[in-house]
């Protein structure tokens, strides 16, 4: 995918890069003692078989991206290799209803669904928060707790609601700093700065955040409140001194005096 | 915008040579830093860049008037803002 903007078009972009992308979040946890627990239950070995086939599949479209035409490859976007397998993990999801085993089927749901259309991502979204608010096992989608309004759509202050129980009363810590993070996030991106209800937000996100032993949480813990301290509508941006790309030195602050577009970019 | 009281500045992330052969292909023609270099900070760490891109659009005095990943909202904010700077240089000169 380009991302260079022109001067012309001026980032006429519609794409948006971040990284990493929380998504992946469930192949990255770590495996902790409670789903260490459960690895050997026939709810987590059918999980496991059904993910492996999943992934597999996903594998096998990903290369035959690679491999195509460029018309042939518009017709492989417009297919949601994921799409087959959703009503079998809901299947899954069913068959275990309101048991531990149930819950990676509904990450699963969340992280892909949510993609497709209709209810599904915000249906299973709902049923973790409040059925599983307890499960070590949220940790696979704990960093999309921040992303709740949108996952959860016109039920965003029941969910609100489930997170705080979850911020309290999930034994996982790093589910605890998503949850922490999570209800404070708009007290840290539009409180006021210096009163009481903002340094309380700090300093609860960033006590949860340190514990959760995930460094993604505490990147974006500290970026949240970095820009909101530093890079406010208003407050003067720090100065940038640095190489241009010829190797030669210069200031953000050379350009004092004229209007300054700052475009971090890439060539991806 | 050539000869108004207007800077487009890139922070490239790129590795150094990625970034001059982008600046070739696609006729750049404002002036990139480069993100980070030998012994040098992250930019884009010292400006927490989450997600690409994302822009900051200064007054002339430096103060943040827009940051965010809508390319159009930031360049009507930049227009606006020279608009003024122009406007404001005019009748300064004016007097």
């Amino acid at each position: 995918m380009k991302c260079i903007p022109d001067v012309a078009t001026l980032l006429a972009l519609g794409s948006l890069v971040i990284a990493p992308a929380p998504a992946q979040d469930g192949e990255l946890i770590e495996k902790n003692a409670a789903t260490e627990e459960v690895a050997a239950s026939p709810g987590q070995q059918e999980f496991d078989a059904l993910q492996k086939e999943a992934d597999e599949a996903y594998r096998e479209w990903r290369m035959a991206v690679r491999k195509a035409s460029e018309e042939e490859r518009e017709e492989l976007f417009a297919q949601d290799p994921m799409a087959p397998f959703l009503a079998r993990f809901q299947a899954g999801a069913a068959k275990y209803a309101g048991q531990e085993a149930a819950v990676p089927f509904l990450v699963w749901i969340v992280q892909w669904g949510g993609r497709m259309e209709g209810t599904a991502g915000t249906d299973s979204f709902m049923t973790l928060l409040t059925t599983h608010a307890k499960s070590p096992a949220l940790a696979g989608m704990a960093s999309m707790l921040p992303d709740y309004d949108h996952i959860a759509g016109e039920q965003a202050p029941q969910a609100l609601a489930a997170i705080q129980t979850i911020a309290k009363e999930n034994p996982d810590k790093k589910v605890q700093g998503w949850a922490t993070f999570a209800v404070h996030q708009k007290t840290l991106q539009e409180g006021e700065l210096g009163s009481e209800a903002y340094d309380q937000a700090k300093a609860a996100v960033i006590a949860k955040a340190r514990v959760s032993g995930d460094d993604w949480l505490v990147r974006q813990a500290k970026s949240t409140i970095g820009i909101r301290e530093q890079f406010s509508i208003g407050m003067v941006a720090p100065d940038i001194q640095a190489l241009d790309l010829d190797g030669v030195e210069f200031r953000l602050s050379d350009y004092r005096g004229r209007v300054v577009f700052v475009d971090f970019w890439g060539d991806w | 915008m050539k000869d108004k009281p207007f800077a487009l500045i890139g922070i490239n992330s790129d590795e150094l040579e990625d970034a001059k052969k982008a600046v070739e292909k696609n006729k750049l023609n404002w002036r990139s830093f480069q993100n980070s270099g030998e012994g040098r900070a992250d930019i884009s760490a010292d400006w927490f860049v989450q997600g690409w891109p994302t822009i900051v659009v200064l007054d002339e005095e430096g103060r943040i008037h827009y940051r965010g990943h809508d390319g159009y909202a930031a360049t009507d904010i930049a227009k606006e803002l020279t608009a003024k700077l122009v406007k404001k240089q005019a009748e300064q000169s004016a007097q």
